[in-house]
C-alpha cells in the first residue's frame, strides 16, 4: 500500500513539469474535440496523434495519448446531449436522458452532469487501476468463454429496463439488432453471411453510422414531420436554463456516480467488453435502484450520470489488462499498446519494475487529465449548451450535414453514408411507433461477442460448458432475475390496479 | 430447402427487399380488414418488417457453407442466426399481442411526412452529387435547400450558414484530420 503511494508520488514528480502539462492539455483538448465529432472514435483520435509522439520521450507520449483517451470519452457526450448524436458509441446511453433534459430546458444541468460524472468516473477508474490492477487482471484472465457469454447475456438483460412499458417491443428490437449483427463474416469460421454480394458488408454494419442514423437522423426526421414555422416563435418563449449548476447540485448524484464508475471500471477490465456495454449495464442498474424509474428516458439526471461515469470508469478498467498483461481491453487500448511498442516498451508485469516512472507517471496523468477536463469542459459546455439557441431552420440541416459527414469520415465510404440514411429511416419509424431504438444498439454491440463466446464454449466443452463453472451459473442466475423482476413487478402493479 | 435458399442468395438484394415491401403492402390491406388491427396497423407493419428480414436471414442460412471442423464442433455459422430467429418468433408473438391490447396506444397519424421524406431523399441526392460537384458544394446546396423549404427567408443566414459549414469542415476534416472529402469530377477536371 505504502509502496504504491510512494510510487504514485514518484509518478506525480515525473509529470510535474510544464512539458508534461502541455502534453496532457493538448491530449485532452484533441480528445474532447475528437469525441464530440461523430465519426471520430477515441481510438481514431489516439491513432491520429500517434505519429506526433514518435520524437517524444515515452512518458510524454503516453501521457498525451492517455489525455486523448480520457478527453474523447467525455467528448462523445457533448453532441449526445446537444443534438442527440452520440459522438462515440459509449455516449449512446447518455443521449437517452441528456437530450430529453435539453429539450425540457435543462441543457446546462445535463452538460454539467455529464462533465462531472465523467470526471469522477474517470478518477474512480484511475484509483482502481492503481491499487487493484494486478489481482483484477488475474480475474479477467481466468474468465472462460462461457463466462464471457454469460456476462454478455447479463448485458442483454438491460433490455428489460430500457424498454420500460414497451418491453415487448424492446425485446423485438434487441433481437433485430442481434439479427443484423450476423451480417458479415462469421467471427469464428470466416464464412460470408447475408452480404448479398456487397463487399462492404463483409465487416458487418459500421457502428457509428448506425448510431447516427438511429438517433440523430431519426430524431430530425421526426421533428421535421412535426415542424411548423410557428414553432420557432413558441421556442423563443420557452424558458431554457443554459447555466451550469453549482457544485453542490452534483452531491445528490454521488451514489449514482460511484456505483456506475465502479461498474464501468470492472466491466472495462474484460477485454472486448468496453465502455458501451459498461454504460448500458450501469444505466440499467441505476434505473433499478432509482425511486423514480419512470423518469429514465425522459430526462433523469441519474441516467446521464450513470452512463458518463461508467464509460469514463471503463478507461481505467481497460488499462488494467493492458499494463499488467499486455492485453488491450478496448480498441483504444489496442492503439495505446502499439504506442507502447513503438517506444520499445513491453507491457506486462515487468513493466511495473522496469519502467516505474512511466507507469506511475501515466497513473498520475490520469488524475491531472481529469482535472484539466473539468476546466476545459466547464467553459466548453457553456458554448455547447447554446445549441438550443440556434434556430431550427439552421440546426436541422446542419445536423443532417454533420451526420452525413460523420458517417463518411470513418472509412471514407459512401456505403456508410447509405447505412446512416437507411438507419435514419428506421429510427424515424421506431420513434413514431414507439419502438425503442437503444435495444438495437445493444444487440449490435453485444452480438459478435455473444456469438464468438457461445461458439467457443460449444467447441471447447459442448453445451455442458454453460453450467460447468460456478461463475457462469451465477451470472446466468443474475440475468434471469434481472429479466424477470420488471416483468413480475409489472404484473403485480396491473393486478393491484 | 437448400436449393430454395441458394436461389434466394443468388437474387440481388434489391429484389429481396422489393419482395419484402410487396408482402408489407399486402399486410397493410390485410390489417385494414379488422377494426382491431386497423388502429395499430403501422405498429404491426414495423414489427412484420423486422420479422420478414429475420425470416429472410433464416432462409438464407440453409445455403451457408459449413466446414467439417464446424460440423464436428457441433456449432456452425448457421447456429447463431437460427437461434436469434427462433427467439424472434416468441418475442414477436408477445409484441403482437401487446400492440393489439385494447389499452395500447393507437398509431400516431402522419403529419408532414412527405416533407420529412423529401428531406431524406434530398440528402441521398446530395450524397450522390458528391462524386460530380464535390462534397462542399453539394452539402452547401443541401443546407440552403432545406433551410428554404423550412421557411427560412433571411438572406444573410441563407448565405452565411453554408459558408461557415464548408469552412468548418474544410479546416477540421481536410486540414487538421487529413480526411480528404470528395472534390467531384467537375472540379477535378477544372483543376487539371
Amino acid at each position: 500500500m505504502f509502496e504504491i503511494l510512494h510510487n504514485l508520488g514518484l509518478g506525480f514528480g515525473v509529470i510535474a513539469n510544464y512539458q508534461s502539462f502541455i502534453a496532457i492539455l493538448i491530449g485532452v483538448i484533441v480528445g474532447i474535440l475528437g469525441g464530440a465529432i461523430p465519426g471520430i472514435s477515441p481510438s481514431m483520435a489516439v491513432a491520429l496523434l500517434l505519429p506526433m509522439t514518435y520524437g517524444m520521450s515515452p512518458t510524454f507520449a503516453m501521457v498525451m495519448l492517455m489525455g486523448i483517451y480520457i478527453g474523447a470519452n467525455y467528448g462523445g457526450s457533448i453532441t449526445a446531449v446537444a443534438i442527440n448524436t452520440p459522438g462515440t458509441p459509449s455516449a449512446t446511453v447518455t443521449a437517452f436522458d441528456g437530450y430529453p433534459m435539453l429539450k425540457k430546458g435543462r441543457a446546462g444541468e445535463a452538460m454539467g452532469i455529464s462533465l462531472w460524472a465523467s470526471t469522477f468516473g474517470g478518477l474512480i477508474g484511475a484509483i482502481i487501476l492503481i491499487f487493484f490492477s494486478v489481482p483484477l487482471s488475474k480475474v479477467a484472465l481466468n474468465f472462460w468463454p462461457s463466462e464471457y457469454f454469460a456476462l454478455c447475456v447479463m448485458g442483454l438483460t438491460t433490455v428489460a429496463t430500457l424498454g420500460g412499458a414497451n418491453w415487448q417491443k424492446a425485446l423485438v428490437t434487441c433481437l433485430f439488432g442481434l439479427v443484423l449483427n450476423t451480417v458479415g463474416l462469421d467471427p469464428t469460421f470466416g464464412i460470408k453471411r447475408f452480404t448479398f454480394g456487397v463487399t462492404r458488408l463483409f465487416d458487418g454494419f459500421e457502428m457509428v453510422p448506425v448510431l447516427i442514423g438511429l438517433f440523430a437522423l431519426g430524431e430530425v426526421l421526426d421533428n421535421l414531420e412535426h415542424y411548423h414555422a410557428t414553432d420557432e416563435k413558441k421556442q423563443k418563449e420557452e424558458p431554457v436554463s443554459y447555466k451550469l449548476p453549482k457544485l453542490s447540485y452534483y452531491w445528490h448524484l454521488k451514489w449514482s456516480i460511484i456505483r456506475a464508475g465502479l461498474a464501468g471500471c470492472l466491466i472495462g477490465i474484460f477485454p472486448g467488453a468496453g465502455g458501451t456495454i459498461a454504460s448500458f449495464i450501469a444505466y440499467d442498474v441505476e434505473k433499478r435502484c432509482s425511486k423514480h424509474p419512470e423518469e429514465f428516458g425522459h430526462g433523469a439526471p441519474e441516467g446521464v450520470a450513470a452512463s458518463e461515469a461508467a464509460n469514463s470508469g471503463s478507461v481505467g478498467g481497460a488499462m488494467v489488462p493492458l499494463l499488467t498483461l499486455g492485453i488491450p481491453g478496448s480498441s483504444t487500448a489496442a492503439v495505446l499498446l502499439s504506442a507502447l511498442m513503438i517506444h520499445n516498451l513491453n507491457p506486462g508485469p515487468q513493466l511495473f519494475t522496469s519502467e516505474p516512472e512511466l507507469v506511475y507517471g501515466l497513473f498520475a496523468s490520469m488524475f491531472v487529465a481529469n482535472v484539466i477536463m473539468v476546466l476545459i469542459g466547464t467553459y466548453g459546455a457553456r458554448i455547447w449548451v447554446k445549441v438550443g439557441y440556434i434556430k431550427k431552420t439552421i440546426l436541422y440541416p446542419l445536423i443532417f450535414a454533420f451526420s452525413i459527414l460523420g458517417s463518411y469520415s470513418i472509412k471514407k465510404s459512401m456505403f456508410d453514408v447509405g447505412t446512416c440514411l437507411a438507419f435514419g429511416l428506421v429510427g424515424w419509424m421506431f420513434k413514431k411507433y414507439r419502438y425503442p431504438s437503444s435495444p438495437v444498439v445493444l444487440g449490435l454491440v453485444l452480438g459478435k461477442l455473444i456469438e464468438t463466446n457461445y461458439i467457443q464454449t460449444l467447441m471447447v466443452t459442448g453445451p455442458i460448458g454453460f453450467v460447468q463453472r460456478p461463475m457462469t451459473v451465477v451470472l446466468f442466475v443474475i440475468s434471469f432475475v434481472a429479466i424477470l423482476y420488471p416483468i413480475i413487478s409489472d404484473v403485480r402493479k396491473a393486478r393491484q390496479k | 430447402m437448400a436449393s430454395f435458399s441458394a436461389w434466394l442468395t443468388s437474387l440481388p438484394y434489391g429484389v429481396s427487399l422489393g419482395f419484402i415491401a410487396l408482402v408489407l403492402v399486402l399486410l397493410y390491406f390485410l390489417f385494414g380488414l379488422s377494426e382491431r388491427t386497423k388502429r395499430v396497423r403501422s405498429q404491426l407493419l414495423v414489427l412484420c418488417a423486422m420479422d420478414l428480414i429475420t425470416l429472410l436471414f433464416f432462409l438464407l442460412t440453409f445455403s451457408l457453407r459449413v466446414s467439417k471442423l464446424a460440423q464436428n464442433a457441433g456449432a456452425t455459422p448457421r447456429t447463431v442466426p437460427r437461434l436469434w430467429a427462433f427467439l424472434m418468433i416468441f418475442a414477436s408473438i408477445g409484441a403482437f399481442f401487446a400492440i393489439l391490447k385494447h389499452d395500447a396506444k393507437e398509431d400516431e397519424p402522419f403529419e408532414r411526412w412527405i416533407f420529412a421524406l423529401l428531406v431524406g431523399v434530398g440528402s441521398i441526392f446530395s450524397v450522390m452529387m458528391f462524386s460530380f460537384i464535390g462534397y462542399y458544394l453539394s452539402s452547401a446546396l443541401f443546407i440552403v435547400l432545406v433551410m428554404v423549404s423550412m421557411g427560412e427567408r433571411n438572406k444573410v443566414q441563407l448565405v452565411v450558414t453554408p459558408v461557415i459549414w464548408c469552412l468548418f469542415t474544410y479546416i477540421v476534416f481536410a486540414r487538421l484530420l487529413f480526411i480528404k472529402l470528395p472534390v467531384g469530377m467537375i472540379f477535378k477536371g477544372i483543376m487539371r
